[in-house]
């Protein structure tokens, strides 16, 4: 939990980004925005497991 | 997580953030939410200690249980609302963000009535 996690979305936005260059330049232009679709899906589950960890959180502290 | 941590997490992060937002504006918005998730959970326990002490003094001072959860949930609800409302201007739809402050608003007042009501009454009772 922390500076890893932060790393790990970067990561795969630039990755995206990269992979969507790439495809653009060899005209699969349809692939590439399949693939930055995959990208946002994926950082979305990450976020989203740690938005239910934020709500539990929130929950049993502020007696909810 | 001493404060020091946070700090230099928030950075990082902000750098990576304007870093993405050229190229993947959609992931860096993303990714200003999982900042702000991490920060407040690594803040959470520290938090607790703070609640539970506010506990036992409202417990020692008299102060009824259930008023005292009352301003717990209000707190918890402003804190919630002005999240999400900063992740939305964040992304750039900041109507959207006065809309959710406006619901934790009402939110707080629905909680905030019975408290209002006995207070009235309390008045109405001294006043000859």
């Amino acid at each position: 939990m922390g500076i890893e996690i932060i790393f790990k979305i970067a990561a795969i936005g630039i990755l995206t980004a990269m992979i969507n260059s790439i495809l653009k330049k060899s005209d699969k232009d349809e692939i590439a925005t399949l693939s930055t679709i995959a990208g946002l899906i994926l950082v979305l589950f990450i976020v989203l497991d740690m938005l239910v960890q934020l709500f539990d959180t929130i929950k049993a502290l502020f007696a909810f | 997580m001493n404060f020091l941590q946070i700090v230099a997490l928030g950075i990082t992060s902000a750098i990576l953030i304007t870093l993405l937002k050229q190229t993947k504006p959609e992931i860096a918005v993303i990714l200003g939410v999982a900042v702000g998730i991490i920060i407040v959970i690594l803040v959470a326990d520290e938090l607790y200690e703070v609640v539970v002490s506010f506990y036992g003094i409202a417990q020692t001072s008299g102060i009824s249980g259930s008023i005292f959860s009352l301003i717990l949930k209000i707190i918890g609800i402003g804190y919630l609302a002005e999240f999400s409302a900063g992740i939305c201007a964040d992304s750039g739809c900041k109507s959207v963000g006065d809309k959710i402050l406006f619901a934790g608003k009402v939110a707080i007042m629905i909680l905030a009535l019975p408290v209002i009501k006995d207070l009235l009454s309390l008045i109405t009772g001294i006043l000859p």
